[in-house]
């Protein structure tokens, strides 16, 4: 079991699961939108296709912060 | 209760409860599956894998089940390396998580009850015709 931070710019919150379980697949139970922004694992933006993988594939063993990381507008005028 | 079986370097956790029941829980009603701090952060969880499982800090996955006719899920560690004498060892290592183990455990047959009940009365209003 891993102890993954997932959220976004604004919340978060910790949750345990299984190591051998995909990204895609705790984001979805969690239902946090990957469709918009960008994924981050431990602050490095993920590439297409690794959410399919699982936490043990991508080297987590005890615990990481899974993000969504939304591009916001300048407040310019 | 948790046992814990110590064969050269190979360690067994074998839970009180099947290895199919909790996947039952699992499926059905997980948060019973998780410890909770007062602050309502989850510290300590317990879930079924595919393999021999794994033990850690803040939880663990059970793999695989007894070879007898009772099935229990259980977890094995091997090639540690078991320092000193092996109780001691196993308690300062595993120690924790055994004891959230143990808490867990003791709730768990009552969960699996209410599933089971919720689940017949389902069945029983469906006609097969």
């Amino acid at each position: 079991m891993i102890k993954v931070t997932l959220g976004n710019n604004v919340d978060r919150k910790s949750i345990i699961v299984d190591e051998n379980k995909t990204l895609k697949s705790v984001l979805e139970e969690n239902g946090i939108d990957y469709s918009r922004g960008a994924m981050h694992l431990d602050g490095a933006s993920l590439g297409a296709g690794e959410l399919n993988k699982t936490f043990a594939e991508l080297g987590v063993t005890e615990k990481c912060y899974l993000l969504n990381i939304a591009k916001m507008d300048n407040a310019a005028n | 209760m948790s046992k814990i079986h110590v064969v050269g370097d190979a360690i067994v956790i074998t839970s009180s409860m099947k290895l199919e029941d909790l996947r039952t829980i699992e499926r059905f009603h997980p948060k019973a599956l998780t410890l909770f701090n007062e602050d309502k952060e989850p510290i300590f969880a317990i879930g079924t894998t595919t393999g021999r499982g794994s033990v850690c800090e803040c939880g663990m996955s059970f793999g695989s089940e007894s070879r007898d006719e009772n099935k229990l899920a259980t977890i094995t560690i091997c090639g540690r390396g078991i320092v000193g004498d092996p109780k001691e060892y196993i308690a300062d290592t595993f120690g924790g998580a055994i004891a959230n183990l143990n808490k867990l455990e003791s709730k768990l047959p009552d969960v699996l009850t209410k599933i089971k009940a919720a689940k017949q009365a389902v069945m029983d209003g469906i006609s097969v015709q």
